[in-house]
């Protein structure tokens, strides 16, 4: 009996500290729930027309950054409470992640970046002809490494789709995600505190700002190649290994090699430069022997071999020689990387400002994180090895004039790492100061990732309109036309792709956008007036376009604009299609449907 | 049946009664919604997860997200092969899909059926 009154009275010790353990995570729970429901309500009231050069930030209410500041508060919360459990620390980065990465999704509706589209085309390619053009003149390098293209042909037609459009603006949500699991799955490898691995989680959602976790192949190649790094330290560890692998028979380390393998083929059979940085991380992992498994360099090494040289002969003939120039020739390879802000726009520049100040400061803070662990007698050669070998691709091609922010993407596990170990040392304790250093820097650092993220989405999202405009020229253009567009920002080439021989107007000299510009009906009257060459041709400027040249100042003054108004007004052209964010012409003399 | 058995015996159902369905579904054209629904989750998530399966990695989440990634890879390696062998036919490829799951979910059924088994032996394992 008196124990009965001492148990009513006096509940065990353990009753009641699990007792607070769920009411702490619950509150975790209600906060994120609260954050959620303050970005939703942003969002509502997002005037996406009312977007300037600073891109979705500048029209971002303060709704939006009550969420934001909520969520790194409510991490740090959950970072300096002891009780906190594994799953709780590593929702964080999950919701974080897919925050930001539905946001494209819920206010624009169709896939950000031209490239998604121009991707969708080779998708919708291969579907109608059930084979690739090797030979191809318009994006020739897509048909000898077909493999995303392929398998989005197989899905999008089995799901009974007519494009893969109808799923294409997922993929960032998608890759995002995928590459979050990765990483966290590296960060377990180097470290076993959970504290440091959700805040190396949490950080790289906030560093990965370049972008290519959208429709592409390189998205599903990042996730591979971050799974076979993953898979590598966490069960192929080599000497030195930080945490003890966790247990598999040798029956299920050969399941797991073959899956690692099967990774690897997909890699060097879908992308151009995963391949390159894959085998040049293998190769130093191999190197340091972080890794048991050393042949793996030598067999992505092969599959490569043979897929340029003999699949992929037809592209490498001609662009091997040029490809091999730029290897050594770092200093070009840089420079091309950069923009030039002598055109650019105010509000360009600024963005472009604050994302290298973003990820010079990102990439310092892993450099003090690399040396508070050499310090600390910590080497994370391993870690080392993926923050720093994926840089050496500055010395083998510009890759597009990107092969910098490549770069970067690749490292960014391993600096995502580091700086996490600076933030949040493993075997430090829940600690609530640290965790107020913590939240105060996220708030900082999603400012400049906000902005690097989503600083241009004015010319790097499309509307309802725009697709509605290129979609008529798409679908009632015959074979052999020309096609003079503003620039290629807008959603182009998504279907009937090969039909057409394009001619963006910012790709022009200098000098020749000077003429068209002095004389816009001329010059375009005689570039559309060529039909010994072309059964057809048609001239389109959107409001993307426009957003982007403008931005980039590709063509000075008034731009496509004057161009726009300047063939309006001309009796010589006509309008065939029409609406508040894009104009289709023809010439006048063409008949109905643009064929002249 | 043991934990180990059982969740073996439901991932076998799942990636297989997914393939079947999937290809029901192709087959009879039954359309949207269900159509992208059922042929999405399958080609995505079930081919990856009846082969990681094989492997019992620790990790659930890891495991998931090797599943989906490892799917992707079949899909693409699959799709390239019709591609370059001049056969293409996507209900041919899910087909291969489907039956590559099959033969995984099944050859994972039966390892996790025999490691029970030999736990549940101990005479067996003591004289190893």
């Amino acid at each position: 009996m008196s124990a009965t009154l001492k148990t009513e009275v006096r509940p065990p010790a353990l009753a009641v500290v699990g007792r607070r353990v769920r009411t702490s995570e619950a509150g975790s729970l209600a906060e994120l729930g609260g954050v959620v429901g303050l970005w939703l309500l942003a969002l509502g009231r997002v005037d996406l027309r009312a977007m300037t050069d600073l891109g979705l930030l500048s029209v971002l209410p303060w709704t939006a950054w009550g969420a934001v500041v909520l969520m790194a508060f409510s991490f740090a919360r959950a970072l300096a409470r002891p009780t906190s459990p594994v799953w709780l620390l590593t929702t964080y980065p999950v919701a974080l992640s897919t925050l930001v990465f539905c946001t494209p999704l819920i206010l624009y509706g169709t896939p950000r970046y031209s490239w998604a589209w121009k991707h969708a085309g080779i998708v919708d390619y291969v579907s109608r002809h059930g084979a690739v053009d090797q030979h191809i003149d318009v994006l020739p390098i897509y048909h000898s490494w077909p493999g995303f293209f392929a398998a989005n042909a197989m899905l999008s037609d089995l799901a009974g789709f007519d494009t893969s459009l109808h799923y294409a603006a997922w993929a960032e949500l998608f890759f995002n995600l995928l590459a979050l699991a990765a990483v966290l799955g590296i960060l377990r490898a180097l470290t076993p505190d959970p504290r440091t691995t959700a805040v190396g989680g949490w950080l790289f959602v906030l560093g990965n700002w370049v972008g290519q976790g959208y429709f592409s192949p390189q998205g599903i190649n990042y996730v591979w190649y971050l799974l076979v790094v993953a898979v590598l330290l966490r069960w192929f560890p080599g000497r030195s290994a930080v945490p003890s692998p966790p247990e598999l028979s040798a029956t299920r380390r050969v399941g797991l090699c073959a899956l690692v393998l099967l990774l690897l083929v997909s890699i060097a059979s879908t992308h151009q430069l995963t391949p390159v940085v894959t085998m040049l991380t293998l190769g130093a992992l191999a190197l340091f022997r972080r890794t048991s498994l050393l042949s793996l360099p030598f067999f992505l090494g092969v599959v490569v071999a043979a897929w340029v040289l003999y699949v992929a002969a037809p592209f490498s003939r001609t662009a091997l020689r040029e490809a091999l120039g730029e290897v050594g020739a770092v200093t070009s390879n840089l420079q091309n990387t950069l923009i030039g802000y002598g055109t650019a726009s105010d509000g360009q520049v600024l963005v472009s400002l604050v994302t290298r100040g973003f990820t010079v400061a990102f990439c310092l803070l892993a450099g003090c994180g690399i040396l508070a662990s050499w310090r600390s007698r910590r080497r994370y050669a391993s870690a080392l090895v993926l923050a720093l070998v994926p840089f050496l691709m500055v010395a083998f091609s510009t890759y597009g004039n990107e092969i910098v922010f490549r770069a970067y993407l690749f490292a960014m596990p391993g600096l995502a790492f580091f700086a996490a170990l600076l933030l949040w040392p493993p075997g430090t304790s829940a600690w609530r100061h640290r965790a107020v250093l913590v939240g105060l820097l996220s708030v900082y650092l999603m400012g400049g990732s906000g902005i690097a993220q989503f600083g241009n989405d004015r010319q790097y999202h499309f509307t309802p309109e725009e697709v509605a405009a290129a979609e008529y020229v798409y679908d009632n253009a015959p074979p052999d036309t020309l096609l003079i567009e503003g620039s290629r920002n807008y959603p182009s080439q998504f279907r009937n792709y090969e039909h057409f021989t394009y001619v963006p107007i910012a790709r022009e000299e200098p000098r020749d956008i000077q003429r068209i510009i002095e004389n816009p009906v001329g010059t375009m009257t005689r570039w559309m007036s060529d039909t010994d060459t072309y059964r057809a041709s048609y001239l389109i400027i959107t409001r993307s376009q426009v957003a982007a040249t403008t931005a980039r100042g590709e063509i000075p003054g008034d731009g496509l604009l004057a161009i726009e108004q300047a063939l309006r007004s001309s009796p010589l052209f006509r309008v065939v299609f029409e609406n508040r964010d894009a104009t289709v012409f023809t010439l006048a003399a063409a008949p109905e449907g643009g064929s002249s | 049946m043991n934990r180990l058995e059982s969740s073996a015996t439901v991932r076998a159902a799942v990636t297989v009664g997914s393939a079947v369905v999937a290809v029901a579904a192709v087959m009879a054209d039954v359309g949207a919604p269900a159509q992208p629904i059922l042929v999405l989750w399958f080609v995505l998530v079930c081919p990856g997860a009846a082969f990681v399966g094989l492997v019992r990695l620790p990790s659930p989440g890891f495991a998931f997200a090797l599943s989906v990634a490892t799917s992707c890879a079949l899909a693409a390696v699959v799709a390239q092969v019709m591609l370059f062998a001049g056969v293409w036919s996507p209900l041919g490829g899910l087909v291969v899909l489907a039956e590559l799951t099959i033969v995984a979910a099944v050859a994972g059924l039966a390892v996790d059926l025999r490691a029970s088994r030999l736990t549940a032996a101990p005479g067996r394992g003591e004289r190893r």
